[in-house]
């Protein structure tokens, strides 16, 4: 071996005109200055003085180190309050959520697809419908009827139906919260399960049949462990995502202090003292790293089934008897998870004044009025009101360009670290572009606007730009699509890639015409949920949006927080319509359904 | 008399220190030439000329505010009839949102606001103007109509109150006599009071409690006839009072919208009260089917009031066209259509040619507590601290 | 001039070293095959050749142009090589049907679409494709696919061919018809054509010359009759015979001024070879140089019949003597029942010996 200076050199140059390293290491410092400048700013935080703790300690010295937040944080008397029990109250609803949400999510996808459940191709499409809808609409809903007179107004619909007030613990706290977001999040879980179910060949399970093992023991010893690594990924995600989020936990638990520990980051990012905040989204990062690990020794090093590209057969598992109890188990899902949510939504902003449900209230005024200066301050209906038609706009062309730019983002990564598989480029890009997963949304953004208000080398700063906003949105989402990059990406760069090349086709010219079309399939899911998330996405950008950058989401925020109910569930049906929409225009053009 | 004694004493011996805050600052290079171009601060003249103004600010062409209040839309309306060719960008948030959003703007030279409306004064004047980052900016020919304490150190544009309200429908007068009543145990869950830490604003409302603890301590002997024992980790009646208020379960919500409807919602046996925003009264013209209203006699306050303020933004890019509007806001010299959107019920003007609001009574005739802007920065967060501790 | 050189190639991957310094000619028109158990570095030697790898050391030329070396810092891509590659799992692109997945490389060569699409037609009529243009690979049965992928190869008259195990996906019958096949195109085109197998059949019956690889390293090139009859080592000469070769080990004595070797429990005449007396060595003998009678004679060795294994045309009889198991085949039909004592005639002239402590052919000599 040539263990000279120039023999690494030349090894070097060999390597370095690989396109997929000089991707791989312009990817790499693209992830570096987007993602891992962030969280290492986050530490730093946590251990300066801020400018806003000039109001908590005499001490403060803004800008030197101290351990001040940590020893706040955790062994001050406020610990409990604002640490212990918050904490405690986030992994215990996020655990939960996570398993109903998979439990929920893994038999509805089963159903859909292996299944000769009637009906199943309709419901496929509206199954996703929750994560679509702001969980708070599934809160409000509760609250609609198990709310009981803790927080004054009208009576719950079942105290007026039964004449017996509900009970705390039903109306508030735990229980709404698990069972609200578990209907919230369980798409994550139904699009990753489906997806394993479809590639998997039927040969896999007839062999199996043939060998004398029953339905049950067969799904439970052959489906059930191909499908583990989809099951894994979704418990990540759901996981994840429940920790950070904080409006509904907020609305169904306040009203009896049950408060989680997102409320704890919310509140002191808006109240300008972030270290706080960050301190607590480090604890729910090292938590859901820890997860993440388990996961990993339970699965090995992949922890995706791979999307194939061949197409395989599908024997549907009959149900016999139980084909009509099955589709009424997913009817009443749905119909608790979206029709009724999304009927209260309808009839709300049909209503000229809020809270009262009768007909003769009902009013198209919040979609078309003029704008009546004793309604909503004389705002116009949203079909007419060119500040809400503006933010529409915003939304979408956010969320178009953030799910096209972070898909191909994703496949490109796939590229370079499954083609430099087993380098130390590869695993650093991969972990790097894994890292967003753990960052809770709010802190994120928080983070965002205290870096790139600053010029950063030739780069001016981004505040205000529509630009950081696809960003931080690309910085978010790119776990997702960077995974299902590399899994799509197993199938293709390999022989299929080389076939190309051994017939003389340039990097580009195989790129475009091998690589591309090939991974372009399996990212369509990836594009929906993308495309949906960041129509959604809310903590992640309200800090960093100026008047002219009002995405829909919001414009929604803002309406309730005045009260306006009307406005901000009228923006919501309007959101559900656009994604409907996008959904149906994305499967269009991708070629595989994925469902 | 007694009252607006005690009211005009502490607005005093609130003002005299503001003043010490608003010492000197020496401002960088950009901000003397802004300063000097826009013809602020000493640079002002010393007579208003409407038409001159308006014609700087016809060539600014259009002029952006950030309000906490989402009348904005209806005064820019109006603005823009009264001065045609300029635009106003009016955007609504919440004050801390506007607060971070300035703080983030100045940082990055992005100059995107020229006016702020908000709620917030204590921060408005600790992490704003003793930064430079805001400049007051008073009308010349509105000075006399606005008593001094509401120009110095910013313009006040009006009060905000916030109160008990109970419901009308169950109760032909308040059933709150004093506030220490709702440490009793017939409003053991029945009081809602909206969450400091979600909203900052509300901070105000307790800090003044605590400022104000010697006549807290006084009432509460009125009330029980024997003086107040403190509990471990009181300091004063004021925070007692919160400790009690929590301990007796008080409802926490998550918005002054949700307090109004929950009180004022028909149709309930037992109705809570609750803590909202004065202004929320307004509620009752959007739906009359509501049935709250404000117990004025309360003791031994009826409100705590906080300063609405006006504030220009450092370098701003439309300075004149601001100038403008700050003064179309303040109802200019006529007391006219700007100020139009506030004159309702439940927000106090500041100006002393306006009557009150109908079905309202002035400033002056209400028994509130102004709450202190230097005493809620320095206290504030020890209080809100005390709430976090004592929540379960 | 060989058609291709290596030259002290090398390649790692990770800690494993795959290809150990391997130096090589390839001969124009001919037809190698490279052999090997899995894990042997074949694949990656052809991947290298293909430019599908890249060296960490060594130099490559093809038709006397230098196409990498290490030194000089020079690679040349694999469109460039003026070789065609067919994948054992065929990497025929899925979304493309068989007409677009065969005119590709015609297309990177910006060939006028009418002659590209006579080269086309030709190569799928040449491969009996003929009809199959618009069907897409997931439509086809496992040898059309191959053939695809041949025709693919074919079709833009590269003047090596690479396969890399093509057949090893195919049932046997298609296999015995596409080694018809891919020896009848080899020959038409008078390309060079190197081809990776692990199977030792294929290897001896398609190729010209037959290079052997054990961990990274070539154990021998040599024709396939030479490698059966003389295989360089106990490796070579393990791997190749099926069923496999007989080893007996033992020393070197003489006895009455006769070499003979001492093995366990038995005593067998060997080829002259006094001058290693007292060597360890391994003697290896095919299965079809060995004897069985049931009677015993002069220098026989007695063994128990353990298995009877009729195929056809021939029957393979395994004889346990004390730890040895030995194969022999037979070609007449034998009445023998397991458990049954026999007796087994050795030739001296059919033995190889091996040095024991290295491996290499000791007897008959290297020449």
């Amino acid at each position: 071996m040539d263990v000279s200076w120039k023999g690494f050199f030349r090894r070097s140059k060999f390597t370095l005109s690989q396109p997929h390293t000089l991707i791989g290491i312009l990817l790499v410092l693209l992830l570096t200055l987007f993602i891992v400048i962030p969280f290492l700013q986050m530490v730093h935080e946590t251990m300066i003085w801020q400018e806003a703790d000039r109001r908590i300690s005499r001490a403060a010295d803004p800008g030197a180190w101290t351990l001040f937040h940590f020893k706040r944080i955790f062994s001050s008397p406020l610990s409990v309050n604002i640490f212990y029990r918050p904490l405690f109250h986030s992994l215990t609803t996020s655990l939960t959520i996570s398993f109903l949400a998979i439990a929920i999510g893994a038999l509805m996808a089963w159903l859909v697809v292996r299944t000769d459940m009637p009906l199943r191709k309709t419901i496929g499409i509206f199954a996703v419908i929750p994560y679509v809808l702001p969980s708070y609409t599934l809160a409000l809903a509760w609250l609609d009827f198990f709310k009981n007179e803790r927080i004054g107004g009208a009576a719950g619909i079942y105290q007026y139906l039964f004449g017996v007030p509900t009970p705390d613990w039903l109306a508030y706290g735990f229980i709404p919260i698990v069972v609200t977001l578990s209907l919230h999040y369980y798409p994550f879980t139904y699009l990753l399960v489906s997806g394993a179910l479809v590639s998997i060949d039927s040969h896999l399970e007839e062999s199996g049949e043939v060998l004398g093992a029953s339905r049950p023991t067969i799904l439970r010893r052959i489906t059930f462990p191909i499908v583990l690594p989809a099951l894994l990924s979704s418990f990540i995600l759901t996981f994840s995502r429940a920790l950070g989020t904080f409006g509904t936990p907020y609305f169904l638990g306040a009203p009896v202090r049950y408060f989680t520990l997102a409320t704890t980051i919310y509140s002191n990012i808006t109240n300008r003292t972030p270290a706080m905040a960050y301190i607590s989204a480090l604890v729910l990062i090292l938590i859901s790293l820890f997860i993440i690990y388990a996961n990993q020794k339970v699965i090995g090093s992949r922890s995706f089934v791979t999307i194939a590209g061949k197409g395989f057969r599908h024997r549907q598992n009959p149900l016999g008897k139980w084909r009509y109890p099955a589709l009424a188990l997913v009817l009443s899902t749905l119909l608790l998870a979206v029709f009724i949510p999304l009927l209260l939504l309808i009839w709300q902003t049909l209503m000229l004044y809020p809270n009262d449900y009768s007909l003769g209230n009902l009013t198209l005024h919040y979609w078309q009025g003029k704008g009546n200066p004793a309604l909503a301050e004389g705002e116009s209906g949203i079909l007419r009101n060119i500040q809400i038609l503006g933010a529409a706009w915003n939304s979408i062309k956010l969320s178009v360009i953030v799910a096209l730019m972070t898909g191909m983002m994703g496949i490109l990564i796939g590229y370079a670290v499954v083609k430099g598989r087993k380098t130390r480029l590869s695993s650093l890009l991969e972990q790097q572009s894994f890292l967003p997963y753990l960052i809770p949304s709010i802190a994120f953004g928080a983070l965002y606007l205290s870096l790139f208000t600053r010029r950063i080398g030739p780069m001016p700063p981004l505040y205000g730009t529509f630009l950081l906003l696809v960003l931080v949105c690309m910085a978010k989402n790119l776990p997702f699509s960077a995974r299902s990059g590399i899994s799509s990406m197993f199938q293709v760069a390999g022989e299929l890639e080389e076939a190309a090349a051994v017939a003389g086709a340039s990097w580009f010219r195989r790129f475009r015409r091998i690589i591309l079309p090939l991974t372009l399939s399996g990212s369509v899911s990836g594009f929906i949920l993308t495309f949906i998330a960041t129509m959604r996405e809310l903590s992640l950008i309200i800090l960093l949006i100026t008047p002219n950058t009002r995405t829909l989401t919001t414009m929604t925020f803002r309406y309730v927080e005045q009260g306006y109910s009307q406005f901000a569930d009228a923006i919501i049906v309007l959101i559900v319509v656009l994604v409907i929409g996008g959904e149906f225009i994305a499967r269009g053009i991708g070629k595989r359904e994925m469902i | 008399m007694k009252r607006n004694l005690i009211f005009t004493l502490t607005a005093v011996f609130f003002m005299m220190n503001i003043e010490s805050i608003w010492a000197q600052v020496k401002y960088p290079k950009e901000t003397e030439e802004w300063l000097k171009r826009s013809e602020l601060g000493s640079y002002e003249p010393k007579t208003i000329d409407e038409k001159q103004i308006y014609e700087k600010a016809k060539l600014e062409k259009e002029v952006t505010i950030y309000s906490y209040s989402s009348r904005v839309h209806q005064f820019g309306k109006t603005f823009e009839q009264q001065y045609p060719g300029i635009k106003v960008n009016g955007f609504d948030m919440d004050s801390a949102e506007i607060v971070t959003k300035i703080l983030a703007e100045q940082k990055a030279g992005n100059f995107v606001a020229d006016v702020i409306f908000l709620k917030d004064p204590a921060t408005v004047l600790n992490e704003l103007m003793s930064k430079g980052h805001a400049f007051t900016y008073v009308p010349l020919d509105l000075k006399p109509v606005i008593p001094e304490r509401f120009q110095k150190p910013f313009l006040v544009h009006h009060v905000s109150l916030d109160a008990l309200v109970y419901n009308t429908e169950v109760n032909k007068q308040s059933p709150v006599q004093s506030l220490w009543d709702l440490t009793k145990d017939e409003w053991k869950s029945k009081v809602l009071f909206p969450d400091p830490i979600k909203m900052p604003e509300f901070t105000e409302f307790l800090t003044t409690f605590v400022q104000h603890s010697d006549e807290m301590g006084k009432e509460y002997q009125r009330v029980f006839g024997k003086p107040l024992s403190l509990t471990r980790g009181s300091k004063n009646a004021g925070y007692e009072w919160i400790l009690r208020i929590l301990r007796n379960d008080a409802v926490i919500a998550g918005s002054t919208n949700d307090v109004s409807n929950a009180v004022g919602q028909p149709g309930q046996q037992k109705p809570p009260v609750g803590i909202t925003a004065f202004s929320r009264l307004r509620d009752k013209e959007k739906n009359p089917k509501l049935v709250f209203d404000v117990a004025y006699d309360v003791r031994p306050i009826m409100g705590i009031a906080t300063e609405v303020v006006i504030v220009m933004i450092n370098r701003a890019k439309h300075p004149h066209a601001a100038k403008l509007l700050i003064r179309w806001m303040m109802g200019d010299e006529k007391g006219g259509q700007g100020y139009k959107p506030y004159f309702v019920l439940g927000d106090l003007p500041t100006r002393t040619d306006q009557p009150a609001p109908k079905g309202s009574k002035t400033l002056h005739q209400l028994n509130v507590w102004m709450s202190d802007p230097k005493y809620v920065w320095d206290h504030g967060q020890e209080i809100r601290d005390f709430w976090l501790g004592n929540l379960k | 001039m060989a058609w291709i050189e290596l030259e002290n190639i090398s390649k790692r991957f990770g800690r494993v070293i795959a290809v150990d310094h391997l130096s090589l000619d390839v001969k124009a028109q001919e037809f190698l095959t490279l052999l090997g158990p899995s894990g042997c570095g074949k694949t990656t030697v052809l991947r290298i050749i293909a430019g599908l790898e890249i060296p960490d050391e060594g130099e490559m030329k093809v038709r006397g142009e230098k196409v990498f070396s290490s030194r000089e810092g020079i690679f040349v891509p694999p469109g460039k090589r003026g070789i065609g590659l067919v994948f054992q799992s065929y990497a025929l692109w899925p979304h493309m049907n068989v007409f677009q997945n065969v005119a590709f490389g015609l297309q990177i060569q910006k060939k006028d679409p009418g002659i590209l699409k006579e080269k086309v037609i030709t190569a799928l009529d040449y491969m009996r494709l003929q009809g199959m243009e618009k069907r897409y690979p997931q439509e086809l049965s496992g040898g059309q696919q191959q053939r695809v992928a041949l025709a693919r190869m074919l079709v833009t008259s590269p003047s090596i061919f690479l396969m890399d195990e093509p057949l090893s996906n195919l049932d046997a019958k298609l296999r015995m018809e596409m080694r018809a096949e891919i020896k009848r195109i080899h020959r038409e085109s008078g390309a060079t054509t190197l081809y990776v197998t692990h199977d030792q059949t294929e290897a001896l019956t398609l190729s010209s010359r037959v290079a052997v690889m054990d961990r990274g390293r070539l154990q021998q090139v040599d024709s396939p009759l030479k490698i059966y009859k003389r295989p360089a080592n106990l490796f070579v000469a393990d791997f190749i015979g099926s069923p496999t070769i007989n080893f007996i080990p033992g020393k070197m004595i003489v006895k009455n001024g006769k070499p003979f070797l001492e093995g366990d429990h038995l005593l067998l005449p060997a080829p002259p070879m006094e001058y290693l007396s007292g060597k360890k060595v391994t003697v290896a003998i095919r299965p079809e140089d060995i004897r069985i009678s049931k009677k015993e004679e002069v220098n026989s060795i007695s063994g128990e019949v353990y298995s009877v294994l009729p195929a056809g045309a021939e029957t393979t009889v395994q004889v346990r003597k004390e730890g040895l198991l030995l194969n022999i085949r037979l070609v007449e039909e034998v009445a023998l029942e397991v458990g049954e004592t026999v007796f087994l005639q050795l030739s001296k002239d059919s033995m190889l010996l091996y040095d024991q402590e290295n491996g290499n052919l000791l007897f008959p000599p290297q020449d």
